[in-house]
């Protein structure tokens, strides 16, 4: 049983992630947002975990690297709220500005909500994962 | 479908509270989920009555109301997880999870 | 008066010495000690300079719409207390060197001389601006500043419990009596619509009670004055300075500032309770023993003096009063610490007969108590001629009240230098070091040279009282005030010759009101006030169950009062069509999910029903068309389900971990009361939908496309932020909870 669930985990695994990743750069269409991205990030993380138990998803992922993330996730989400404040006077504002030419590469529109976005995606995914980690450790079990 | 909606937040909530008042923590934290629960529902439906009253929105319910359960959720999902965390911490240093043994002065 | 130098630079500097002190002072008390020294003489100096200039305002409009401005200026009062304060200040500050170090350092504090410092100099600055402030509001704001710092200084050896009780008697009377003033201020501002001293004509007599009460509260009047001897128990020189010289200076300035317009009822009140404070005041200092504590009863009684010269309308004279007692009271509260330091003692039943170890202490502190008692040759003389003279116009009974109060005013004085000074030796006195005693011959020398016309005081009082400089001299005729003093100088004689038979009347006197005064009422209202806490603590704070039925119960029952009497306002059901048919099952799903998890025992089904719960409402949002909303509730359930199960499956059912038993009907009644609360609100909500929201101008903004991610990254960035920080402390702390625990098991 816990073989089918290994490999069912291993294929799904990556998927998850293009999906994470397309919530987090959606664009100014469809829907989700940095903070379903890094629920969806954990959840397969904790799939992960579930599958293979603790000491295994440590050798093929690196959770240990999961406080990091979430910390640089919390710069980027902070940077992008304080740098135009610094600059314009007003707080989290969105570049490049509204009556500006949008920015693309490709059909991707560039601009600093993805930096806010991507910067929340880390927080969320860090914390998670790295909860999940301590608990798996603690308990011998995971949760 | 006021009332239908208005009995729902209300059934949820009067639950969410009577779990609150249980001398038990893990129904007490469960309690908090179904006030959060509810109080999102309640925003939500504040979406759609600014649509009963004939707002040009017909693709999708007020945004800002969307905005603002959004971020709710993101807190409940926040609290939530210390909440239960601090339960967790309860057990193992007491041994009981029983709000009473807790609270009795030693 | 135009230029705002002269009232800005000595406020800046004054501002700037605590902190200098404060940073500097770190190093060790003589460091704090000599830049607190060289502080206090910069800003006194400054001050000197701005009065001799002819003083400066300056304004500076702080709420523009309302008219509300800080304006400071350096007029005849501001100079008068100003310069007292810094001058006393100064003097202080000098004494304390060497008197904070030999306190701390039997109680190993030494480290803590530079706060002591620190704490004196922002005092200071308090008065200075209390005194410049030309504002209703500024004026309040410096006045609570002053009782707060006192509160500080009086509890400063903090770890004595009597200390801290009497600088929390003292912070209560004065800042709580404080609150008062802040409500007169308020009031005048709404009766006279500005906060501008100048510009008021009068203030109503509501006003005026509610800004007296106050003043009598930090000046220690009857009925407020019980909180000063009590603050006794501060180090000697906050006692000669802020118990004789600025603290209980600051009521009767602030009366004296509003003097012009307080209406005249309130001044006559004045005039009684001024001299029931000297009554009471000079009752304690016959019958105490304590130094420190007949010192505080005769500065109860000196501020009585203030008082009636301020309800006679004299406020030229009050000044005077001030400045003049001011010196000499200062100079007898730090004799009685360097008599303590040199002996030990602190009441008058230990000493005696020093005068012959203590030769230059005893005379200063003689011009000081000549100066109290109103002895010729010292500025203290004419002190009282100014209280006879305006008394001797009011009637016979004035002027034997005023003729009583000088004489127990002598009694007292007499009774203290005398009884540390002449007499059998009982105590034998250490050489007293030169820094604690020369501050007391300066101020002693001031006061001689002040005996001779008043010296630069006249001139302060006169402008204080916007008027000429008094006119100040010795007429050796038989006019009314020489003959009182004459009359003052005989009768104290007698009473303090006669003071030992008398005595034990006296202070059955005094402990029979201390019984039933002010004080005990002040102690029984405390008390009261700690069990009603203590009861409210143990019914309400300590369990979550109670303190939420607290909270519903009258909630619940004032939406239920709305409800029934808004019925006819209109309750809109709404009308159901065929595409909400989906909406209204998943409600009934959502609802019925919630009341399963009320009724079961099990863990593992509580968990799933809450699953069920927030799925459905999951699916609500969706079909309500807010799908980021569905997605994100459907991902965060899938995180919570697997985080319950997780937590709830290894711990044992919940019979076991809980006494049981059966839920009590109050619980019952609770959840209906907030079911209904919750019912009543939301349909109350659905049934006036809002026409307009800000909302269409996102959608106009954003130009329809992402909306409500615009709004979460842009227009409402801010609430992101918060959102996401609230997220990363909590998952910061979950992480901290997980390591704390896994450390715990570690040690055996």
């Amino acid at each position: 049983m816990s073989l089918l669930a290994q490999s069912v985990v291993r294929l799904l695994f990556l998927p998850s992630l293009v999906v994470a990743t397309a919530f987090c750069v959606r664009g100014s269409t469809g829907m989700g947002d940095g903070f379903s991205a890094g629920l969806v990030a954990a959840i397969a993380t904790s799939l992960v975990l579930l599958a293979f138990g603790p000491r295994q998803a440590r050798r093929i992922l690196p959770l240990r690297h999961a406080p990091a993330t979430a910390g640089i996730g919390l710069l980027l989400v902070v940077g992008s709220a304080v740098v135009p404040a610094l600059v314009h006077g007003i707080p989290l504002e969105h570049f490049p500005r509204v009556e500006f030419q949008v920015v693309r590469l490709g059909a991707l529109a560039v601009n600093s909500s993805l930096l806010f976005d991507a910067g929340i995606a880390a927080v969320v995914a860090g914390g998670v994962v790295h909860v999940l980690d301590r608990a798996a450790s603690t308990d011998g079990q995971d949760a | 479908m006021n009332l239908a909606l208005a009995l729902c937040v209300a059934v949820v909530f009067g639950a969410g509270i009577r779990l609150m008042l249980d001398p038990d923590l893990v129904r007490i934290a469960a309690g908090t989920i179904l006030v959060s629960n509810a109080a999102n529902l309640f925003i939500m439906s504040a979406g759609t009555g600014a649509q009963a009253a004939g707002q040009a929105q017909a693709t999708t319910s007020d945004p800002l109301v969307q905005a603002l359960v959004l971020t709710s959720l993101v807190i409940t999902f926040g609290f939530t997880a210390l909440l239960f965390s601090i339960l967790h911490a309860i057990y193992r240093a007491w041994g009981t999870l029983d709000s009473h043994e807790i609270d009795r002065p030693e | 008066m135009g230029s705002p130098l002269p009232v800005l630079a000595p406020l800046a500097v004054a501002l700037v010495s605590p902190l200098l002190t404060w940073t500097v002072g770190r190093a060790g008390p003589r460091a704090a000690h000599l830049t607190a020294v060289s502080c206090a003489a910069i800003t006194f100096a400054v001050l000197l300079w701005g009065c001799l200039v002819g003083g400066g305002e300056w304004a500076w409009s702080w709420v523009p719409a309302w008219g509300i401005e800080a304006r400071f200026a350096l007029d005849g009062l501001a100079a008068l207390y100003g310069l007292v304060a810094a001058g006393i200040g100064l003097v202080v500050i000098a004494y304390s060197g060497r008197y904070i170090e030999d306190h701390l350092r039997p109680r190993g504090r030494l480290g803590e001389a530079h706060r002591f410092h620190t704490l004196l100099l922002l005092f200071l600055a308090a008065m200075l601006g209390l005194a410049t402030a030309q504002d209703l509001l500024l004026l309040f704001l410096f006045f609570d500043l002053t009782a707060l710092v006192s509160y500080l200084l009086i509890a400063f050896d903090h770890e004595d419990e009597e200390a801290r009780r009497s600088g929390l008697t003292a912070l209560l009377v004065t800042a709580g009596s404080g609150v008062l003033l802040l409500a007169a201020v308020a009031w005048a501002w709404l009766d006279a619509g500005t906060l501008r001293i100048a510009r008021i004509t009068a203030l109503p007599p509501a006003v005026a009670v509610l800004a007296l009460i106050p003043a009598l509260a930090k000046s220690a009047q009857v009925p407020l004055h019980f909180w000063l001897p009590r603050a006794m128990v501060a180090p000697t020189p906050v006692s000669a300075y802020l118990h004789s010289a600025a603290m209980v200076a600051a009521g009767v300035f602030l009366l004296s500032r509003l003097h012009p317009i307080l209406p005249g009822p309130v001044l006559d009140a004045l005039i009684p309770l001024g001299f029931l404070s000297i009554l009471v005041g000079g009752l304690i200092a016959l019958t105490a023993d304590v130094f420190k504590r007949l010192l505080a009863g005769s500065t109860i009684a000196q501020y009585g003096y203030v008082l009636v010269l301020l309800g006679l309308g004299d406020v030229a004279a009050a000044s005077f009063f001030v400045g003049a007692h001011a010196l000499a009271k200062s100079a007898l509260f730090l004799t009685a610490g360097t008599v303590t330091e040199a002996t030990g003692e602190r009441a008058l039943s230990g000493v005696g007969g020093l005068a012959r170890d203590l030769p230059t202490l005893a005379a200063a502190s003689l011009v000081a108590a000549a100066g109290l008692a109103g002895l010729p040759l010292t500025l203290g003389f004419f002190k009282d001629e100014l209280f006879f003279g305006a008394l001797a116009d009011r009637g016979t009974w004035a002027v034997v009240l005023g003729v009583a109060s000088s004489v127990t005013t002598f009694a007292y004085a007499a009774r203290f230098w005398a009884g540390i000074f002449l007499g059998p030796r009982r105590r034998r006195a250490a050489c007293a070091p030169t820094s604690l005693v020369f501050p007391i011959v300066l101020l002693a020398l001031l006061l001689l040279a002040g005996g001779w016309n008043g010296l630069g005081l006249r001139a302060l009082a006169g402008r204080a009282g916007e008027g000429e400089a008094l006119e100040l001299a010795y007429h050796l005729d038989l006019r009314l005030e020489n003959l009182l003093a004459l009359a003052t100088f005989a009768g104290g004689l007698l009473l303090f010759a006669g003071l030992r038979r008398i005595r034990p009347a006296i202070e059955g006197l005094v402990t029979a009101t201390g019984r039933i005064g002010p004080g005990r009422l002040f102690d029984l209202l405390v008390t009261l006030v700690e069990r009603a806490a203590r009861l409210l603590h143990r019914l309400d704070v300590r369990l979550l169950r109670p303190r939420l039925a607290h909270t519903l119960i009258p909630t619940a029952a004032l939406v239920a009062l709305a409800f029934f009497t808004q019925w006819q306002a209109g309750f809109d059901t709404g009308q159901v069509l065929r595409a909400d048919i989906p909406v209204l099952v998943g409600l009934v799903v959502a609802a019925g999910g919630a009341i399963a998890t009320i009724s079961t025992s099990s863990d593992t089904a509580m968990v799933m029903a809450l699953t069920v719960v927030g799925f459905t409402l999951a699916a609500l949002f969706a079909l309500l068309r807010a799908p980021d909303v569905a997605l994100v509730a459907a991902l965060v359930e899938t995180t919570f389900t697997i985080l319950l199960l997780a937590f709830v499956v290894p711990l044992p059912s919940k019979s076991e971990r809980v006494a049981g038993g059966r839920t009590p009907r109050l619980v019952a009644i609770a959840s209906v009361l907030a079911a209904g609360f919750a019912f009543v609100v939301t349909w109350e909500m659905l049934s006036r939908p809002i026409p307009e929201t800000v909302a269409a101008r996102y959608v106009e903004l954003a130009r329809g496309e992402g909306v409500v991610g615009k709004i979460l990254a842009d227009y409402r960035g801010l609430d992101t932020v918060g959102e996401t920080t609230v997220l990363a402390l909590s998952l910061a702390s979950v992480a901290m909870l997980m390591t704390a625990g896994r450390a715990r098991r570690r040690r055996p």
